[in-house]
């Protein structure tokens, strides 16, 4: 008998649906997992039996062969072992078909049978509404995926609970969507000393989202500048937190249980890789520009950012959004994201302050500055 | 040479910074002054206000958010100086040698000064505080010689001979 169940495969943003067909057929006892499946799906084999002996339920011995449709894409992460599970269960004969036909599953089985939470509820819970499907996710990821409201949304501590749930002995709630209490800043404006202009220049930038240069010696108070601007911005309106919040749940950045209306703030360290920060590594993941959107990116110690980056910056700031290719995904990122880049005078810091000045002075500012505002005169 | 690869690639990035600011350190007689300054609700207030009347005059394009999406005829429409602004963008311009990206950034900034100012046109006021945050920050390349249009041209050709007579 062949079971059917329904769950997404990641391709940037967007959760594309797929099929997890699973037939139990007389043949050598084996279990495999087929449809371009990289190794976190593959090892679902693993936890779905350990999951099942939990339940104390045994695997039939007969070959089971899992298909995950369309098989020609390729598909990542751990959040198939849900799916896998109850489409086994159902070919098993333990859920009925009609039950699991109407939901969109997603869920990484512990070996005791717990629900772990995994990234990508949210995208997932929004094909589940244009499907017009419920969504079974994890229960720590319940409150995200909640904020759909045009599909149900249950999350389930285990999988004891969903073959509870969907045999009817024992129904679930439905989850309720959780928001981030906005926390008042204790950072504030007024703690700065001075700095007029820079501070109008902050105003500015906010007013108008413009992207800001701040070049001062150390300690002179840039990042502490840079760090008053989420008070200064107005929140996010609830279509931009969707969208903001869309990325940040691919990356796992919503462990918090919801959704926050606060403006974003990212500070990557001048450090960072090109993938870091642009996106990309091998499932061309958001970068720290992507994770920004709709808020502030803060780079402190500008020129000191990998070239590649910097040059690679430039798209995005135009069009506000970002094409990560790699050899197997090609997918297009939002970025719309406020620039507040911060630069010291010269390498040591503190050219532009006569009295610390280092021994190689005015050079050294030339040679650090050079990188900045040489250049820039002629563009100005 | 190393500071002309490093011009190469950061002089079209510097060219998208609307606000360039120094930060110079704070005397230590000034740390000592009490936080009278405004707080950051009541700047959040007015900046609220000015994305409202971005909000408003933008309605119609789903594109365009805030001055800093405006581009083209919208820009054109909303954002373009009263006469004396206007001349004064334009000596701007030709003094320090602004790129057409630089041009339109400074009325992007002009815009929202306006919207912070309440006001509906793009006043002269408007552009002169938009272009003081376009010029170089101060710094020991100040006192290179500011290049202008016509210095950049003559350079040119020196250059492209350099490098055709470097070609084997």
């Amino acid at each position: 008998m062949v079971a059917v169940t329904y769950t997404v495969a990641f391709h940037g943003v967007e959760a594309r649906p797929v099929e997890v067909q699973c037939a139990v057929a007389p043949g050598l006892p084996s279990f495999q997992i087929g449809g371009l499946a990289n190794k976190a799906v593959s090892e679902a084999r693993e936890r779905v039996r350990a999951a099942l002996d939990a339940l104390s339920i045994a695997l039939p011995s007969k070959r089971i062969t899992v298909n995950l449709s369309p098989a020609d894409m390729p598909k990542e992460g751990s959040h198939f072992d849900l799916p896998i599970a109850v489409a086994l269960l159902s070919a098993l004969g333990m859920i009925p078909q009609e039950e699991i036909g109407a939901c969109l599953l997603m869920g990484e089985l512990a070996l005791g049978g717990d629900l772990v939470q995994v990234a990508g509820c949210l995208p997932a819970a929004l094909t589940a509404a244009s499907d017009g499907r419920s969504l079974i996710c994890p229960k720590a990821s319940g409150a995200e995926a909640a904020w759909v409201e045009a599909t149900a949304v249950i999350a389930a501590p285990s999988l004891a609970a969903v073959l509870h749930h969907l045999t009817g002995q024992n129904l679930l709630e439905p989850a309720q969507p959780g928001e981030v209490t906005t926390h008042q800043s204790a950072k504030d404006l007024s703690d700065i000393k001075g700095q007029e202009r820079a501070k109008r220049a902050l105003e500015i930038a906010a007013a108008g989202r413009h992207h800001m240069l701040m070049v001062g010696a150390l300690g002179s108070g840039k990042s502490m500048m840079a760090a008053r601007l989420p008070g200064l911005l107005p929140q996010l309106s609830p279509a931009d937190a969707l969208e903001t919040s869309m990325i940040h749940s691919l990356n796992r950045l919503l462990d918090e249980g919801g959704i926050s209306r606060e403006r974003p703030f990212r500070e990557p360290h001048s450090t960072a890789s090109m993938a870091a920060i642009i996106g990309g590594g091998r499932s061309a993941k958001p970068g720290e520009i992507s994770l920004a959107h709709n808020g502030v990116l803060f780079m402190d110690e500008f020129p000191k950012f990998l070239r590649q980056v910097l040059e690679t910056l430039r798209r995005p700031i135009e069009t506000g959004e970002v094409m990560v290719a790699r050899a197997n995904a090609h997918v297009k990122y939002p970025s719309r994201f406020m620039l507040i880049a911060a630069a010291n005078p010269c390498h040591c810091g503190y050219l532009s302050d006569p009295a610390r000045a280092c021994a190689r002075a005015p050079k050294c500012g030339a040679d650090y500055l050079g990188r900045i505002s040489g250049p820039a005169a002629g563009s100005v | 040479m190393a500071q002309t690869i490093w011009a190469a690639y950061l002089a079209p990035l510097l060219d998208r910074f609307d606000l360039r600011v120094d930060v110079p350190p704070v005397a230590y007689s000034d740390l000592e002054l009490p936080c009278d300054s405004e707080l950051s609700a009541d700047v959040a207030q007015r900046i609220a206000a000015a994305r409202r009347r971005q909000a408003e005059r933008y309605a119609e394009s789903p594109q365009c958010v805030v001055n800093a999406d405006a581009e083209g005829s919208l820009l054109q429409k909303h954002a373009t100086p009263d006469a004396e602004g206007q001349a004064l963008l334009l000596e701007i311009a030709e003094r320090f040698g602004l790129t057409a990206r630089g041009y339109h950034r400074v009325m992007r900034v002009a815009r929202t000064i306006a919207d912070l100012a309440d006001s509906q046109g793009v006043e002269r006021a408007h552009i002169a505080e938009a272009a003081s945050f376009r010029l170089p920050p101060a710094g020991p390349s100040r006192s290179q010689p500011r290049n202008s249009r016509k210095a950049a041209a003559a350079a040119q050709p020196e250059k492209m001979a350099m490098a055709s007579d470097s070609r084997p």
